[in-house]
């Protein structure tokens, strides 16, 4: 299976999802005016990954901030891993004083049935 | 500051509707005290970067702490698309009042039948006291419906949480039996999420 690497823009994340060493990271931002045009690609991909490529797996999301139409597809796609053969741990990645983005790594971590672990970061990092 | 800040609230008279919005493109900056700057005109992605960068522009300059700089950032961008998305042209207004909270200010046309929607979609987001928004926010994630253009409801919701209750929305009448949609959110620097306070 290939793997799937789109380059960061203004508006969208970098997508690093890498199906030999099973490790997916999503990091920048996530605010793209058409959010499910571009996740659509990301779930195909886990789609493929998670029926091909049973067993443990890594996500990290590092993200900066996401719009409310992102935080749907990320939905999806955390849906997609738990719902999957993969058994997926997710880290979800915060700056220290980011308590909107803890708030929202804990509210995932509150939905999807995954090992989630959220990891505080320093602002310089 | 009184450049923008006569932006802030309307006197609820009708306004001229071709008064209000040229189709050609007119930026106003505000230098003095670094207040903020307008943005009026049509709103594609081109307005949508630049408006998101002077705003974290002027955000950086405030050296305000990370947290607070991406929830004024998240609040804009949902109401820039929101701009974008549903009108196409508008007035984007961002800066801060005497308080120092942060002010975004989003003006656009509607039609009847979008004041209603629009009025609709803001009741429901009023509805929940402040302290049950991240219950009625991860019920809306997990069941909300999406729509083609929107996140299932979570913008104005967000809106609220990320202010704490600060969303005003206006319907001033201006020609045509249309509305003048005036959208503003105030964000407290000292705010934590959902409205509690430092102090």
């Amino acid at each position: 299976m290939e793997d799937l690497i789109i380059e960061r823009t203004a508006k969208t994340p970098e997508v690093s999802f890498l199906a030999t060493e099973k490790k997916l990271t999503l990091a920048g931002r996530s605010i793209p005016e058409n959010s499910i045009q571009f996740y659509e690609g990301l779930l195909d991909w886990t789609n493929a990954f998670c029926a091909s490529s049973p067993g443990q797996a890594e996500v990290h999301i590092k993200l900066e901030y996401f719009n409310t139409s992102s935080s749907k597809c990320l939905m999806d796609l955390l849906k997609r891993l738990e719902q999957g053969d993969c058994e997926a741990e997710v880290y979800w990645y915060y700056e220290e004083e980011d308590e909107d983005m803890q708030e929202a790594g804990e509210d995932y971590a509150a939905i999807i049935q995954l090992p989630f672990k959220l990891v505080e970061t320093s602002v310089d990092d | 500051m009184a450049d923008i800040r006569r932006f802030f609230t309307s006197n609820g008279k009708s306004m001229s509707q071709t008064n209000f919005i040229s189709d050609s493109l007119h930026v106003g900056l505000c230098h003095d005290h670094g207040c903020g700057f307008q943005y009026e005109g049509a709103f594609g992605d081109v307005q949508f970067d630049f408006c998101l960068s002077w705003a974290e522009e002027m955000l950086a300059k405030h050296n305000e702490p990370v947290g607070i700089r991406k929830r004024v950032v998240r609040c804009l961008v949902e109401m820039l698309q929101n701009l974008q998305k549903h009108s196409g042209k508008g007035r984007a207004i961002f800066g801060f009042d005497e308080e120092r909270r942060w002010i975004l200010q989003t003006q656009n046309i509607v039609s009847v039948d979008e004041k209603s929607h629009l009025e609709n979609a803001l009741k429901s987001a009023e509805a929940p006291p402040l302290e049950d928004l991240r219950e009625e926010r991860l019920s809306k994630l997990v069941d909300g419906e999406r729509t083609a253009k929107g996140g299932a409801g979570l913008g104005f919701l967000d809106m609220r949480a990320c202010s704490g209750g600060q969303v005003q929305a206006e319907f001033i009448p201006c020609d045509q039996g249309q509305f003048i949609f005036v959208l503003t959110v105030r964000i407290h620097p000292q705010q934590h999420l959902h409205g509690r306070f430092d102090h």
